[in-house]
């Protein structure tokens, strides 16, 4: 009789923020084998309808956890709800029926995951599941259900909606499947969408079109939108307020100018000074130390103080757990430190004039040691005994490029752009390749496995996983002195603890395996390996891109540490534009095989003169609410083409505002058009007019 | 390490039949409370339970408890070796396939296909008949039908192994094919050999057994668990426990095989060991 | 569709050949003079003679294999040396009984492995899970005639329920389906392991999927969840081995005809082998080999059917 009471009293509260759904005190434990662990900690919000609010945070943060469990979907690896509620316009989602829940989820709250491929059940068409998620719901026939469902589709974004209804989730690209993912999820017009880093798989070019289809969706739903993300410059490109959580805690919240301009919490601090920008040149970024908390483990009191610079000793910090404090910076800001009148804001550095390259020295002029010329790549598609007629993949068609010594040379691009394959031709790592790669006067591209050996030594690579690039049956110390063995290098005494301490290891890590590890960790034990050779050039393959953005960038200031002492040339492969931008002296930009454009860092940046490099950078979500122009974003259409049936003329002509009958037929040289000092392969380059932080976004 | 050890389960269990069945084997003649093959013909057919007899006798009045530890003995020898051989040229077929590739590997996956279209038993069988029945020849028939299974596991390990960085990196730091190999390529793909290799026992102990039981194996009287089944089949009605014991060996010695195979598979697995 | 029929059939033919081959080796892997050792020291020049042309050996190997292989695409699988009777009808009055216990034991092996494999699937870690695992890992490890044994001792012999031998009377369905159950049943529990194994791993690997948490998150019921869109993936590998069970039944059919006495082609091949009838060895053998490649041929193509991603990938390929 209580319990009904209540229950009825609850629906008849209407909650007080005019929230159509509200957190509440919400905790979620896990039962692991080390014990139970608290993933998401006393955590409350709501969300207005009309209203787009960001969870942020990294690894571990609980965010993408606390809408699971909210929404009831943890059940999974022993998850459960150990406290607080959930309500859906006043109705507790956790106490109520199996059935009332079910017909809320995908009726009213609609939810978007990250992998749209492995989302999305491979044995239906997508049609059938589009059909399927408004029958659940709704009273109508199958063949209302498709009218809807290919409007939806069309609403989205999705090309022939007739015939994609009919296509398999594998038939669709990346960012096409992203599309229906959310058509899905709108289907029913919900009050609520929740989106869990629903960009991260994509490129960023694609991602700048799903973020577009996300506003237009909310905006035709009116629905209150939950994004989840660990990408700063999404959450400033589309939240109205903003919530950092770290380790299972909601730290800081507010509107989202005040959490970029003033945050009152010392890691919204950190995380802000660690990203690095297209739109600002930090020498050197302002990383947190340490490693994101492992929620086995949370220190007592605040759970951010092991990493906090602003602890300095005070016993407050380990003793007392902060709670959220209202600051007075705006209406409903509020940041758990106990000392949040002392933080400091992040620090932004005006773009400067490149000295580099620094080492060298302003007047010599620096040895070329590696110089690429018309580098070619193609690869047969493997069809067994009976292909016939198969196209090979032209992963690298005619890449030039040298590299200095001392210098970093950024390699950017989307998926199949080839950046990776050059990466290793570079270094003779893939066979048959066309073109000559000229190391130190010896063009090495057709030298056998054995010719190579001795040079090897000369030229390393850093890899993007810092797990499978380990062999996890050895420990750090083998792993670090076989490169060292195999070439006679005698690793010296305390050769490898000093390593470790070069990229700032303890000694003691000598004899741990790789899983006993982090990312963090893993990664700079791939570069001491590296660095016991001292080599003369070396190739970081999406060095950072797995992990979290505090210690993305301790390593990206560790890796410029180590180039200005032992003057090594880089070849930095990456996707990530402003990560490139902050690492980079000169950039190339790639796209189907070919680079697009290159040249000096901050030129290219300042003054792109290829639409496809105009485009990418426009792409670029910038962590600053401030710089939010999604209208003048350059957004392009439609997919990569596929490397196995690249256009004909120029690669890029197909997604190309510009592109004329003459881009279908003649391919654009990779030359200065314009006299500014860098080249471009384009018919028509141009300069956009305006100044740097806008010209990004035409 | 050891705690993970004994808190395996199967494993435990696993490991306490397989050296408990090893271990009657080896000391068989010293365990056997008889000579498995004295005659008592006034005790014959009698039921377990029979004085002197714990688990009864055969229709030659033989103690069948000593017939099973000695049967332990035949069945586990060539289990053994059949897998040994099996598995050595599993691992030198599989290493060659997954490392090189190209036609090496599309001619030896053509004979594994060839060999797994032969069901392990009927494969067997032919080979038996081919060469004749005789312990030699029914190892060598186990070991042949054994190959192909190795072969294809050991195969998809190293492809598995093959496309991780590390052995790009090894690449990259100048590491040679055969050094690659030998210590980065090999160590990764020894766990799921091992694997099979117990799994593998316990279905070489069955396919002897059947052998035997249809008198293609070892013959009489050379006790062997599969042809006291095969004799004990005619007294069903008068002495089930001959054919029901020697089955029950089989069934604990390969059960033991598969709870310990399976148990090392989760102790070898690097990424569970802490 | 008809395009991944034809690329899979094609695929399977170099197989074929070399089961051709290896059948064709079997007589010359004998030691010594394969005469003698089928005819024994005793047999007199004629008989010599006789059984040397009836196996054509005396002609070179590849003029050997060559006839071997045109007799055999024509449907001739050569005449038995005691029988006098072509092996290809012989086979044939025997494989209706052998194919009807394969069946059996199939359909019994997933009767009893499926639901086996689901049941601990959705009661993970409790005691059903673990009775689940006891009794498949005994079922495996029982060899089957043995079971085939226990079973006859219990139902045929002592309860007299179900026939203890033979194959039924030919056209009396009922009794040819109750001599089948028993030995179907002892097929069934040795090969429902791997398949409840299967059905197991299987499903719990796709609940853990995220395309089921999608279909939870848009109000699909649960049982739908489980019976819709799990069962449908965790399907996949299912059939996969239920075909490779198919080649161990098989073999396990040859067994199990000798412990039930059925006229099936696994008692003839045990009894060639025993009478050295090296042509019925062959040619059963044979049989048994291409039945094989056919059925993982079949569940090829089943499997690529049942998951769109692999169906595409082959017509646009072949």
């Amino acid at each position: 009789m209580n319990h009904i009471m209540t229950e009825s009293a609850e629906v008849t509260t209407q909650s007080k923020g005019g929230y159509v759904l509200e957190v509440d005190r919400l905790v979620t434990e896990f039962d692991t084998p080390d014990g139970t662990l608290r993933a998401v900690n006393d955590v409350s919000f709501g969300v207005r309808p009309g209203e787009t609010v960001c969870i942020v945070g990294e690894s571990g943060s609980g965010k993408s956890t606390t809408m699971l469990s909210a929404l009831g979907l943890i059940k999974k690896d022993g998850g459960r709800i150990a406290g607080g509620e959930v309500r859906f316009n006043g109705e507790n989602l956790l106490r109520m029926s199996k059935e009332r829940l079910r017909r809320i989820r995908g009726r009213e709250i609609g939810m978007i995951f990250q992998d749209p491929m492995s989302s999305l059940n491979p044995v239906f068409t997508v049609g059938d599941q589009l059909v399927e998620a408004v029958r659940l719901h709704q009273k109508v026939n199958r063949a209302q259900a498709r009218k809807r469902a290919i409007g939806v589709l069309s609403l989205v974004g999705v090309p022939n909606p007739e015939v994609r209804f009919d296509q398999y989730p594998h038939q669709y690209s990346g960012g096409m499947r992203q599309r229906a993912m959310i058509a899905m999820a709108i289907i029913n017009d919900p009050a609520v969408l929740v989106a869990d880093e629903p960009t991260t798989a994509l490129d960023v070019t694609i991602q700048a079109q799903v973020l577009r289809v996300l506003a237009k969706a909310q905006k035709e739903t009116g629905s209150a939108t939950i994004l989840i993300t660990h990408d700063l410059g999404v959450v400033a490109e589309t939240a109205d307020r903003v919530l950092v959580m770290y380790g299972g805690r909601i730290i800081e919240q507010g509107d989202v100018e005040t959490v970029f301009k003033s945050p009152k919490h010392p890691y919204t601090v950190g995380l802000l000074n660690s990203q690095p920008r297209i739109d600002e040149n930090a020498e050197r970024l302002k990383p947190i130390p340490g490693e994101p908390p492992n929620l086995a483990a949370l220190p007592s009191g605040c759970v951010f103080s092991e990493r906090c610079g602003l602890r300095q000793g005070r016993e407050a910090c380990t003793s007392e757990e902060p709670s959220l404090q209202e600051t007075g910076e705006s209406a409903s800001h509020s940041a758990a430190c106990h000392f949040w009148p002392e933080v400091r804001p992040p620090v932004h550095e005006q773009e400067t004039i490149s000295v580099r390259p620094k080492s060298v020295g302003e007047n010599a002029p620096a040895e070329t040691v590696l110089e690429v010329t018309e580098l070619k790549k193609h690869f047969k598609t493997s069809g067994g005994l009976f292909k016939r007629g198969d196209k090979p993949v032209r992963a690298v068609d005619g890449v030039s490029f040298d590299l200095r010594s001392g210098e970093t040379l950024g390699l950017v691009g989307e998926s199949g752009s080839g950046k990776t394959t050059v990466g290793k031709a570079a270094l003779g790592l893939v066979g048959n390749v066309d073109g000559t790669i000229v190391f130190l006067g010896k063009d090495i591209a057709r030298y056998g496995r054995s010719h190579l050996r001795p040079i090897r030594k000369d030229l390393q690579m850093v890899f993007q996983d810092p797990y499978g690039s380990l062999d996890p049956r050895m420990n750090v110390r083998k792993i670090i002195t076989e490169p060292m063995w195999i070439h006679g290098i005698a690793p010296g005494e305390n050769g490898v603890e000093h390593l470790l301490e070069r990229v700032g290891l303890r000694a003691s890590i000598a004899e741990r395996y790789p899983h006993q590890l982090s990312g963090g960790q893993r990664q700079r034990v791939g570069i001491a390996r590296a660095l016991g050779l001292r080599p003369r050039v070396m190739v970081l393959d999406e060095p950072v891109s797995a992990l979290d953005v505090s210690v993305q960038a301790q390593v990206i200031n560790l890796l410029k540490e180590i180039q200005a002492e032992d003057n090594i040339a880089y070849l930095f492969v990456a996707h990530d534009l402003a990560v490139v931008h902050n690492m980079s002296d000169r950039v190339a930009i790639m796209y189907l095989g070919k680079i697009m454009e290159i040249g000096d860092r901050a030129e290219v940046y300042k003054n792109p003169t290829h639409p496809y490099t105009q485009a990418l950078l426009s792409a670029v979500p910038i962590p600053d609410p401030g710089a939010r122009d999604g209208e003048g974003r350059i957004v392009l259409k439609g997919d990569i083409p596929n490397p196995s049936s690249p256009p004909s003329g120029c690669v890029f002509r197909t997604r190309c505002w510009k592109a004329t009958e003459k881009c279908a037929i003649e391919v654009p040289a990779l030359e200065d058009r314009l006299g500014i000092g860098h080249p471009s392969a384009c018919h028509y380059p141009d300069v956009p007019q305006k100044n740097h932080s806008v010209t990004a976004r035409v | 390490m050891n705690k993970r050890v004994l808190k395996s389960r199967p494993l435990v269990l696993g490991g306490f039949i397989v050296i408990s069945v090893v271990m009657v084997a080896v000391f068989a003649p010293l365990i056997a409370p008889m000579d498995p093959n004295s005659q008592s013909l006034e005790n014959r057919l009698s039921g377990w339970g029979t004085p002197g007899y714990i688990l009864g006798t055969d229709q030659y009045g033989r103690d069948l408890l000593s017939r099973l530890i000695h049967g332990a003995r035949i069945s586990l020898l060539a289990g053994v070796i059949a897998v040994a051989v099996g598995a050595v040229a599993g691992l030198v077929l599989g290493l060659l396939s997954g490392y090189f590739g190209g036609w090496v590997d599309l001619v030896i996956g053509r004979i594994f296909d060839v060999l797994l279209a032969f069901p392990t038993i009927l494969l067997a069988l032919a080979i038996v008949a081919a060469l004749g029945p005789s312990m030699t020849n029914l190892i060598i028939a186990i070991g042949v039908a054994t190959t192909p299974h190795f072969g294809r596991v050991i195969r998809g390990a190293i492809l598995a192994v093959r496309s991780r960085d590390y052995i790009v990196a090894a690449e990259a730091f100048g590491a040679s094919d055969f050094y690659t190999m030998w210590r980065h390529v090999l160590p990764n793909v020894l766990p799921p050999v091992i694997v099979t290799t117990s799994l593998g026992i316990g279905s070489a102990i069955q396919t002897e057994a059947t052998l035997s039981f249809l008198g293609l194996g070892v013959s009489p009287p050379t006790p062997t668990w599969g042809n006291i089944i095969n004799d004990g089949q005619a007294y069903l009605g008068i002495a089930p426990g001959i054919s029901l014991f020697a089955g029950a060996a089989i069934v604990v010695a390969v059960v033991g095989f598969s709870l310990f195979g399976d148990g090392l598979r989760d102790l070898l697995d690097p990424r569970v060991r802490k | 569709m008809l395009k991944l029929i034809a690329s899979r059939i094609l695929a399977a033919v170099p197989t074929l050949f070399g089961v051709l081959v290896a059948t064709f080796l079997i007589v010359h892997l004998i030691p010594g003079d394969p005469i003698s050792a089928i005819l024994g020291d005793e047999a007199t020049e004629e008989q010599i003679q006789t059984t040397r042309e009836a196996l054509g050996l005396n002609d070179p190997l590849y003029v050997q294999f060559a006839n071997y292989l045109t007799q055999v695409l024509q449907g001739d699988l050569g005449t038995s040396i005691s029988g006098r009777q072509p092996v290809a009808d012989q086979i044939m009055a025997r494989l209706p009984a052998t194919i009807s216990l394969a069946i059996a034991g199939v359909i019994a092996s997933v009767i009893i492995g499926i639901p086996l494999g689901m049941l601990a699937a959705t009661r993970r870690g409790g005691k059903t899970d673990f009775s689940a695992l006891l009794f498949t890992t005994v079922g495996e490890a029982a060899p089957a005639f043995w079971t085939g044994i226990l079973l006859s001792t219990v139902f045929a012999i002592t309860l007299g329920w179900l026939p203890a031998t033979g194959a039924g009377t030919p056209g009396d369905t009922w009794s040819v389906i109750r001599s089948l159950i028993l030995p179907a049943t002892a097929l069934g529990l040795a090969g429902m392991a791997l398949i409840a194994r299967i059905t197991r791993s299987s499903m719990l690997e796709v609940l853990n999927e995220d395309y089921v948490r999608t279909a939870r998150a848009k109000g699909v019921r649960e049982w739908v969840v489980i019976t819709r869109h799990a069962l449908r993936n965790a399907a996949i590998p299912v059939v996969t081995v239920i075909g490779l069970n198919f080649g161990v039944l098989l073999g396990g059919t040859v067994v199990m005809e000798t412990v039930f006495a059925r006229p099936g082609i696994g008692s003839l091949l045990v009894n060639a082998i025993f009478a050295r009838d090296y042509p019925v060895v062959q040619g059963v053998t044979l049989v048994i080999a291409v039945s094989f490649v056919l059925v993982n041929l079949v569940t090829d193509i089943v499997y690529r059917f049942l998951d769109p991603r692999l169906r595409d990938e082959v017509t646009s390929k072949a």
